[in-house]
């Protein structure tokens, strides 16, 4: 059984004629220690698939097994705790809370994870060492994601979750978070969906998703995943 | 880390925060510090009353026996009794103060407390005297005193000075408002001490309950079993200091009470505002805790705490600070009134309370303002929230609306769209003006009433005190002498149904230095048939004009009917009011009490028949020093006013900047120039500063005519603020209200055009 795995998932947003259906029975699965991309052009439903496999949101129907969990049938609760043991989140605006400093951006999920990672090692781990007292305001938009990848990852996910992490950034620092995401990936074996409209993605990815008005419409496996430092944008 | 996220928040909104801080900090040390007052004063008067054994019936008649004294205390619900003489004389001093006398033979129950020399001791000879009449007169421990008693003169040697559980409220009867040391004291003599003590009567019999009996049989039975012998019978309900004091206790209790509440109020506005504000602000930071696995619970408590420790700061700081400075304010000026042994404050349960009502406040203000925010899946709250369908309202579509212009329609749209924060600032400024108005007009009605009483209602220049037994002669005498009005007053108990009330009874003979007015403050006269009834005791009775009533003077025994002919006003003195020839006429003859004359009168002082003399100034005088006592309670209730309003205009300012920076940019860029958005600004600031005043002059007047009707029954205040003092209020309010805005709209300048129109976060 795969990792993850989505079964006929509908998402329908409002209610009888007018209800929008953002994700149409979508099906897919992805495996463990893979680096899995979706794709799609705006309003395709990436974003509402990955609320889903987030637990940011329930479906309307279908099953969604993560770790062989059906978690769409999760109450709230189950989906906090869903959400603070088994997933990291990366998100396009990096959602850093500003009135914290990196360190303590980082460290704010001691408050709710046990054997969380210790703030400045995942600070270092990401390049931002020397960094560690400064607001999110005092760094630049590629500081940033890196602080929250940090964050994200010192909870030590089972999964981590990103948002077009590099739909905010010039290409340059858009690879070098890139690379790092992958970095993670290879030496730790951490599962990583990213979710972006950015074709560049597909090179490096080990498995890519099309999505299309709320659909699936295409699934397949790279043989041959380049490094993100050696895609060319 | 949460915590010190609150912490930066804080600073971040710091105007809002300091503000909550402030209003819950001025509650709790409003309250708790007034309650201190009262309190400490209601706990000190209890311990003192219980030291010196205060008695809680007296009897008044003439003639008790050492039986009665038995019978009494053998009553059921009586503890103890004790009989003593009291009479009224006068210390032969400058001035000839009132100097009521009492002689014991035992001293069991409302012992004198001794603060200098002896301890009162019926073995010694001497006399031992007030306190406060002894400074004020310059006497001290082993000076000789002379007092005239009905005509005799004794001459003593002061053993002690003393204070009595019965003279807190130190003066001779309820004619007087401020006791004046000088003019009136009393003094205890041991019987054996004064010549042919064996054979004195005594006219006052003490008996105390023990505490615990049930007040109100013990009178019934005390009333049966000295039937026929007894003028009156007081308890501590009526007799005058006991009763002085407990009413003074309540106002000041009713005062602490309705002040906090607008403070409670507007830092639970304030809070309301700035944590919807706050939350939604943070509408992404939400969504991101949510996502990093923070339950809502965490996330609600976190904000929550942010009111918790605002309201509990403010409150403890509150508890701590009021109890030490309120009373020492007030405490000098009660202290001009009452004689109480010691004063004290006290803390009490309640004023934990107070802190907790702080506290819940702030924290069930947040609580509502961030459930809204926490209501949504995590995935809703990480979008911005979708704009309201800012449906327009039918004022919007009306012609009218058009020709406002853009000014007014701004503001008038803000006003709406945000109406916590506008209340929130009406309440701000309804509260600053009603203390002002609150301050200025409690002075105001009573200077009024002093103005009515001595400008138009007793035009004598002096009042001349008769003795009770002035021989006919002298009274044409002194008629002769100072031509006026002859006047008669007394207390009586007045009846209609069961309704019992003790007033007075006055009897006016012919002239016109002693006025009535109707309640409408028209002048009126006297009816020829039957009697007038002032107008508090008529409401207090029931009664109105063409009713009967029945009246009982202090020492008869039957009742007397009378018709009522008419209903006057006045703020003093409250009971019915008889023509000589209409008094006559009910089968009574006039016995004057008083001499009233126009003019100034020297020397009167020894004449036969003469008891005192007072000028009229010497009333006014004592008037204006009741209003005196008042100026710190003023002085406080103003700088509460100025502090309130300031606080919650500039918050209310800070937050509409905040909120506004990004059109205020946007303007910027249009070309729209610095005069002319600090008028935008000016403009809503100016409008809720008038609704406020509209709606604060109103309760304004409401609260002071409470605070008047908590005094005693025997006054009828009416409440009065002077044209200059609501000018000014309306005037100190406004002024705020620029001040304020002058503040905030300096800040227009350092609007970033750029920054401010860039990001949206």
């Amino acid at each position: 059984m795969a990792f993850i795995e989505f079964r006929d998932v509908v998402k329908e947003y409002g209610a009888g004629e007018h209800a929008i259906r953002a994700a149409d029975r979508v099906s897919f699965e992805i495996e463990k220690g893979e680096f899995a991309v979706i794709l799609g052009p705006s309003g395709a439903g990436k974003s509402t698939v990955l609320n889903l496999l987030g637990g940011m949101d329930r479906a309307t129907g279908g099953a969604i097994r993560v770790d062989g969990t059906d978690i769409s049938r999760f109450n709230d609760d189950a989906l906090t705790s869903y959400r603070c043991d088994t997933i990291g989140f990366v998100f396009q605006f990096y959602n850093l809370i500003p009135t914290l400093t990196a360190c303590e951006n980082v460290a704010l999920v001691k408050d709710i994870v046990k054997n969380a990672a210790d703030a400045g090692e995942a600070l270092e781990a990401v390049g931002l060492g020397d960094h560690l007292r400064q607001f999110p305001a005092q760094l630049s938009g590629g500081e940033q994601q890196r602080m929250s990848i940090a964050r994200a990852v010192s909870k030590k996910p089972k999964l981590l979750l990103c948002d077009e992490p590099t739909g905010a950034l010039d290409s340059e620092t858009g690879m070098m978070i890139l690379a790092l995401l992958q970095r993670m990936c290879r030496e730790n074996g951490q599962t990583v969906v990213v979710v972006t409209h950015n074709t560049v993605l597909t090179q490096i990815a080990d498995r890519v998703i099309r999505l299309k008005n709320g659909r699936i419409v295409e699934q397949s496996v790279n043989p041959a995943p380049m490094r993100a430092e050696e895609v060319s944008w | 880390m949460l915590l010190r996220k609150m912490l930066r928040d804080m600073r971040l909104h710091k105007v809002q925060f300091i503000s909550i801080f402030l209003m819950s900090l001025l509650g709790v040390f409003v309250y708790t510090g007034i309650n201190a007052e009262w309190h400490g004063m209601q706990k000190e008067a209890d311990r003192y009353y219980e030291d010196t054994a205060l008695a809680d019936f007296w009897i008044v008649g003439s003639g008790f026996s050492a039986e009665d004294v038995s019978a009494a205390a053998a009553l059921p619900g009586a503890a103890a009794a004790q009989r003593r003489l009291t009479i009224d004389g006068t210390a032969v001093l400058g001035g000839s103060p009132a100097l009521r006398v009492n002689v014991l033979d035992e001293n069991t129950l409302s012992r004198p407390l001794a603060v200098e020399g002896r301890q009162f001791d019926t073995a010694l000879d001497g006399v031992w005297l007030d306190s406060a009449f002894a400074r004020a007169n310059g006497l001290k421990t082993g000076d000789t005193l002379a007092v005239s008693l009905g005509g005799s003169r004794i001459e003593k040697t002061i053993l002690g000075l003393v204070m009595s559980p019965e003279y807190i409220y130190d003066v001779k009867d309820d004619s007087v408002f401020m006791p004046d040391a000088k003019a009136f004291g009393f003094a205890f003599v041991p019987r054996q001490a004064l010549p042919g003590g064996a054979a004195l009567p005594y006219n006052e019999l003490m008996v105390s309950s023990g505490g615990g009996a049930d007040g109100d049989s013990v009178k019934k039975s005390l009333e049966q079993a000295f039937d026929g012998r007894y003028t009156v019978v007081l308890t501590r309900d009526t007799q005058l200091s006991t009763a002085m004091f407990k009413n003074e206790i309540a106002q000041n209790r009713a005062i602490g009470g309705i002040f906090p509440i607008v403070f409670f109020l507007i830092a639970a506005l304030a809070m309301l505002t700035t944590m919807t504000r706050l939350t939604s602000g943070q509408r992404l930071q939400i969504g991101t805790l949510k996502s990093l696995g923070f339950s809502r619970r965490k996330i609600l408590r976190h904000y929550v705490s942010y009111g918790l420790w605002l309201g509990l700061a403010g409150g403890l700081v509150g508890l701590v600070t009021g109890p030490l400075a309120i009373p020492a304010l007030l405490f000098p000026m009660q202290k001009t009134v009452y004689q109480l042994p010691e004063w004290k404050a006290a803390v009490s349960a309640a004023d934990i309370a107070a802190v907790a009502v702080a506290v819940l406040c702030c924290l069930l203000s947040s609580w509502f303002a961030c459930r809204r925010e926490l209501g949504d899946v995590p995935a809703a709250t990480l979008r911005p929230r979708a704009p309201k369908a800012g449906r327009l309202s039918r004022l919007e579509k009306s012609g009218l609306w058009r020709s406002l212009g853009f000014s007014a329609q701004w503001n008038l749209r803000d006003v709406l769209r945000n109406k916590v924060r506008s209340a929130m600032a009406v309440v701000g400024v309804v509260g600053c003006i009603m203390l002002l108005l609150w301050g200025l007009g409690l002075r105001d009605s009573i200077r009024a009433v002093t103005d009515r009483l001595y400008g138009e209602l007793y035009t004598y220049g002096t009042k001349i005190g008769l003795e009770g037994d002035i021989e006919a002669s002298a009274l044409d005498a002194l008629q002769a002498r100072y031509p006026g009005q002859l006047l008669q007053e007394a207390s009586a108990e007045i009846r209609a149904g069961d309704t019992v009330k003790s007033g007075n009874l006055t009897v006016v003979g012919d002239g016109s230095l002693y006025r009535f007015e109707d309640a409408g403050g028209r002048a009126m006269s006297l009816p020829d048939d039957g009697a007038a009834i002032s107008y508090k005791m008529a409401e207090l009775l029931g009664v109105a004009a063409g009713d009967t009533v029945a009246y009982r003077p202090l020492g008869e025994k039957s009742w007397q009917e009378v018709k009522i002919g008419a209903v006057y006003r006045s703020p003093i003195g409250q009971g019915l009011s008889f023509s000589s020839a209409a008094f006559e006429k009910t089968g009574s003859a006039m016995r004057p009490t008083a001499l009233l004359t126009a003019g100034d009168v020297k020397n009167a002082d020894g004449l036969p028949g003469v008891e005192n003399v007072q000028s009229r100034q010497q009333l006014i005088d004592s008037f204006n020093a009741m209003v005196d006592s008042m100026q710190s309670l003023i002085a406080i209730l103003i700088l509460a006013a100025l502090l309130l309003g300031a606080v919650v205009l500039y918050n209310l300012g800070a937050l509409a900047f905040n909120e506004r920076t990004r059109e205020l940019a946007t303007l910027k860029v249009l070309g729209f120039n610095k005069r002319k958005i600090r008028a935008l600004l000016q403009t809503q600031n100016i409008w809720l500063t008038a609704l406020g005043i509209v709606l604060g002059i109103p309760a304004g007047f409401f609260f002071i005519g409470c605070m008047l009707s908590t005094m005693s029954e025997s006054s009828d205040f009416v409440t009065y603020v002077s044209p200059v003092s609501l000018a000014v209020s309306i005037a100190a309010t406004f002024l705020l209200s620029f001040a304020v805005n002058l503040l905030m709209s300096r800040r227009v300048r350092s609007i970033d055009m750029v920054g401010a129109l860039k990001s949206v976060e």
